[in-house]
């Protein structure tokens, strides 16, 4: 008796095509433990640091880094990713011969038995050199002395990667029956790889262009796509935002029996004749390509139309999109550019059938974005675009699943909830008005200076209905604040609506850490630009007083905030803003480390930045009596200004040369030159001038290179080529940048 | 036995096999003989299990072949061009049929490379197409089953390994009952290996006859007469074929020889013999009845 068992034929398949693991194994040879050893060695080398405590350190660092490349690694996770996009072809090419499949399908054995050597094989060709590879890496990691390696973590690291791995692997099969030849069967896999997540993509996207009252919760998405696909799911592993989890685990397993139970009943039906055609199966054809072209029109379209900012473009990208991908795949499916001629009916269908919709879409017939639900509205949720945010920020910066949770899209509408009827009334009010975009006309031109967006208002709103239904619109109109003040008032008036909004004062006092104060600069403030104007560029320096006891100031702070009314801050916006760091545990006990925050040892944080306005007397005061005087962290009197001149002929030398934005001209200003000069100009000397004055001079410089008739859209848009970066310099050495478009006087 | 009835194979528009009825007895050499297109290869590939027929049955001892893995271990396919590992050599291509068919006699392939002067460790593909023929044949041999399936096998081999194929094939057949199959379309190959032969043509099976049979049946005859016969004078015989060149007449004639004889003779020929034809001339004369034109069909 003969017969060979599964596994010595799946060893006979390996054998047969053993470059390939060999090539895999030399990869990750240097991908796993050569790379290890030699950022290990660069790690602990003493002669790379000056004190014990910087070594010891640098031991701690090295411990992170191995922990963490056992239990993600991202190389391991790239080459596994390729591997599995590389090796299905290679194993399952006999498919694709027709010399090959006459062999195979004519030998005494069951399909299904051929499919599990060759699918075996292929597993063994890249698991086998990264477990050969995880052994000497671990043998590397023990000779090198870094402790604190759990066989657990190893195992789990190694774990995950197998099973997103298998999951690959499965689809990878799904793909090579489907596929008729190895052309198509690379381009398949690429589709199926990527399909799903794509097509998401798309269709937020098309929403969001299409129906500007569309609220995507981005997070939410993301987490669709990541868990649409499984490269998208291993590629979501190299950053700590979708860990693994147990359902994960199931999940996967699950998505494995079927992709293997659907490829092999995909095998069983599989006609011999198939090979070298391009589908082996002719229904697969417009499963495929239809979707595929759905892709297509959305993807022109939209790109079509952010380059041109014009809907026809969008349509023109549709047809395109359309007629080029159908085309495309007709020659594929036929390998004939004769193709390219048939199936036209079906595809002047398809492109109307796109492009009605998006007319639909895009002219409401069916009122969506002006929706507002007038009855048995229970609650609302609001979340103000632009200043009305009050300039905080609200991220996780490192997040351990506990009892912090992850802000999300959603948090900011959350801590807008208000249950008030009046403050209900008042904001279904304001979304009438924002929906009908009074401010359209207004908005749509290019506006002066002293409309800048800050006395606008736009919002997105979630209503709960009496019954649980929720209600969410993105309202993308716009109306001036004082329009509306009356609305604004009615919400926050309410009191669990601002406990809601300054959510970092239900904290215990030693969970907050003041990190940080920074200034608004009042040049800014006074001439009504926008803080977002000014980019600082250097980092703030940071306080790190990390056992400060800021219970009094918490609690002034929060009084201030509070009593002062929305009017208020409208009249006189913030001075600054104040810093915090919302930890788990107490500070005391915890040490900052931005980039080794251990995740396992539950160690997260939130920050918040909240608005510091000129009348909190008692806030400032108590700021200067704790260590931070306003010269501490306030814009100082003293000024140098640099301004750098940009023309079209400097920015098209800058792109010849293949610089960056390198300025035509410098002009420094000099001392009281702001009364004299108040534009830059280009006449002036090679040395330039410096000026050395108050907050007021240079306010008169850039008044005067702002005149009121100048055009102002924004960072990225400009009417003329001409533009100018004025710089400023603190006396700390603080770099603060201002870009402004105006007609230079030569 | 091989069994197929109303067996029908189709690739896209194109009918590769057409309502196939045909009987393969065990224990005879068995010649698929037809022009490129003929159907051949499919019907071969359909036998064989790798293709799956649209319509009709084909049984192989009664029992479906395809996806049957009990039953495909009765026959050995060769195609017209076989396929053999990468960098493999002639000891690896015997180890993996041997881990596939459970018979496999492995001392005897030895000794068939032995006495064919082929090294075991040799690379397949440094093989001459010839060799590599001979190898496929070899390994055929070797697994042990009752049918071997060669899809234009002779095509290529030389006159000596043709004729000790044969005998490999009549040793096989005498001790085992191993019935070949041979698909080819050349019909002086088939000739003096086959025992039966089935003629394809545009996926139609023709006919399919006993040579013997076919020999034995058919004759050719001339004679001259004195009266200026044709071979319409001749009602009572069963001509395939005739030429007249001036007084002689040339018959192709399907029946007994005694009986053709005495009708011949009835008519007082002033000359007459029988002459002895060629497996061409009878196919000729065969399909012609049957309404084609045979060097239409065959090369």
């Amino acid at each position: 008796m003969n017969s060979a068992t599964l596994l010595s034929s799946a060893a006979g398949v390996f054998r047969r095509k053993l470059w390939l693991p060999a090539l895999y194994f030399f990869a990750f040879l240097f991908v796993m433990p050569i790379r290890l050893a030699m950022t290990l060695q660069n790690y602990l080398d003493p002669a790379r640091y000056s004190s014990s405590e910087a070594l010891l350190r640098a031991a701690e660092r090295a411990e992170l880094y191995t922990r963490e490349f056992f239990s993600a690694g991202d190389g391991v996770l790239v080459l596994l990713i390729f591997a599995a996009f590389f090796t299905m072809p290679v194993f399952f090419a006999y498919l694709h011969d027709q010399r090959q499949i006459d062999f195979y399908h004519s030998l005494p054995v069951r399909r299904e038995r051929l499919f599990a050597e060759h699918f075996l094989a292929a597993l063994a060709a890249v698991v086998l050199p990264y477990l050969i590879n995880l052994l000497l890496s671990l043998a590397v990691a023990a000779a090198l002395g870094t402790g604190g390696l759990s066989a657990g973590a190893v195992l789990a690291g190694c774990a995950s990667h197998l099973l997103l791995l298998l999951s690959l692997y499965a689809l990878g099969a799904v793909t090579a029956m489907l596929a008729g030849n190895r052309i198509v069967h690379a381009l398949l896999s690429l589709v199926l790889f990527g399909f799903a997540p794509l097509l998401i993509y798309g269709y937020v996207s098309l929403r969001e262009t299409l129906q500007p009252a569309w609220y995507s919760q981005l997070i939410e998405w993301d987490w669709i796509v990541i868990h649409s696909s499984p490269a998208a799911r291993y590629i979501s592993l190299l950053n700590d935002s979708y860990p693994l989890t147990w359902g994960d685990v199931v999940a996967l397993l699950v998505f494995i029996l079927l992709a293997l139970f659907f490829a092999l009943l995909l095998y069983r039906h599989r006609p011999s004749e198939a090979a070298g055609r391009a589908l082996a199966f002719p229904i697969s054809r417009p499963i495929i390509k239809y979707p595929l072209m759905l892709l297509a029109m959305t993807g022109f379209a939209l790109v079509l139309y952010l380059i041109s900012d014009d809907l026809v473009w969008y349509y023109v990208g549709a047809v395109l999109g359309g007629f080029l991908s159908a085309q495309i795949m007709e020659v594929i499916y036929r390998f004939d550019f004769r193709g390219a001629a048939k199936k036209l009916l079906p595809m002047a269908a398809m492109i109307l059938l796109f492009c009605g919709g998006s007319l639909l879409l895009e002219h409401d017939v069916f009122g969506y974005n002006s929706y507002v639900p007038q009855q048995n509205v229970a609650a609302v949720e609001v979340y103000f675009r632009g200043s009305l945010e009050d300039y905080y920020s609200y991220q996780v910066i490192h997040q351990s699943g506990t009892t912090l949770g992850a802000e999300d899209a959603d948090a900011r509408l959350r801590r807008g909830r208000s249950e008030d009827p009046a403050a209900i009334a008042a904001m279904q009010r304001l979304a009438t008005i924002l929906a009908e975009d009074p401010e359209q006309a207004v908005a749509g031109e290019a506006l002066p200076q002293e409309n800048n967006n800050h006395t606008f208002v736009r919002a997105v709103m979630r209503f709960t209905l009496d019954n649980g239904k929720t209600v969410t619109r993105e309202y993308s109109g716009s109306a001036d604040v004082c329009t509306v003040i009356d609305e604004l008032e009615a919400l926050f008036a309410d009191d669990d609506f601002l406990s809601r909004r300054y959510n970092m004062f239900e904290a215990e006092a030693g969970q907050l850490r003041l990190q940080d104060v920074i200034s608004f600069e009042d040049i800014s403030l006074e001439y009504g630009l926008q803080p977002s104007d000014v980019l600082s560029y250097e980092e703030q320096a940071e306080l790190q007083r990390l056992n400060l006891d800021i219970s009094e100031l918490l609690a002034t702070y929060q009084q201030e905030l509070l009593a002062m009314s929305l009017a208020e801050k409208l009249e006189a916006p913030p001075i600054g803003r104040l810093v915090f760091y919302r930890f788990q545990k107490d500070p005391g006990t915890l040490e900052l480390n931005w980039e080794n925050t251990a995740v396992d040892q539950g160690l997260a944080y939130m920050c918040y930045e909240y608005p510091l306005y000129a009348g909190f007397e008692h806030t400032l005061a108590l700021l200067e009596e704790i260590g931070y005087p306003p010269e501490y962290w306030q814009f100082q009197p003293q000024y140098a200004v640099r301004a750098e001149y940009y023309d079209e002929e400097a920015d098209a030398a800058n792109n010849a040369a293949e610089t960056d934005g390198q300025p035509a001209a410098e002009v420094t200003f000099s001392e009281g030159a702001a009364e004299t000069m108040p534009v830059p100009t280009l006449e002036a000397d090679a040395d330039g001038w410096t000026i050395t004055g108050d907050a007021a001079e240079i306010a008169a410089l850039a008044a005067a290179t702002w005149p009121a008739d100048a055009c102002y859209s924004g960072f990225t848009e400009y009417d003329s080529g001409d533009r100018v970066t004025i710089i400023f310099r603190d006396e700390f050495g603080n770099l603060y940048y201002q870009e402004r478009l105006f007609p230079l006087e030569h | 036995m091989i069994e197929t009835q109303a067996l029908t194979k189709r690739f896209d528009d194109v009918v590769a096999v057409n309502a196939v009825d045909l009987t393969i007895r065990d224990a005879q050499i068995f010649g698929l003989l037809g022009t490129n297109g003929a159907g051949k290869s499919t019907l071969l590939r359909l036998m064989a299990g790798i293709l799956r027929q649209d319509q009709g049955t084909l049984l192989l001892d009664g029992k479906p072949v395809f996806e049957a893995p009990q039953v495909k271990r009765e026959f050995f396919y060769i195609s017209d061009d076989q396929y053999f590992f990468a960098n493999c050599n002639l000891e690896d291509m015997r180890n993996y049929y041997a881990g596939r068919y459970p018979d496999f006699d492995r001392a005897g392939f030895d000794s068939l490379l032995r006495a064919f002067s082929l090294a075991p460790r040799r690379r397949v593909h440094t093989l001459s197409k010839g060799m590599k023929k001979q190898l496929s044949l070899f390994l055929g041999l070797s697994a042990n089953t009752r049918y071997l399936f060669c899809d234009e096998t002779f095509d290529g081999l030389d006159p000596v390994a043709r004729q000790a194929v044969k005998s490999l094939f009549a040793d096989r057949m005498a001790n085992r009952g191993l019935t070949p199959i041979i698909a080819s379309h050349n019909l002086r190959e088939l000739e003096d290996v086959c025992d039966t032969i089935g003629l394809l043509h545009r996926g139609g099976l023709l006919l399919s006859r006993e040579l013997l049979e076919m020999r034995q049946n058919v004759h050719k005859v001339q004679a001259a007469f004195r009266a200026p016969l044709e071979a319409e004078d001749f009602p009572e015989l069963e001509i395939l074929s005739s030429r007249k060149s001036g007084r002689l007449l040339v018959m192709v004639v399907r029946g007994e020889l005694p009986q053709i004889s005495a009708a011949v003779q009835q008519r007082e020929p002033i000359f007459f013999e029988t002459l002895p034809l060629t497996l061409e001339e009878v196919f000729i004369s065969e399909t012609e009845v049957a309404g084609y034109e045979f060097r239409n069909l065959i090369v």
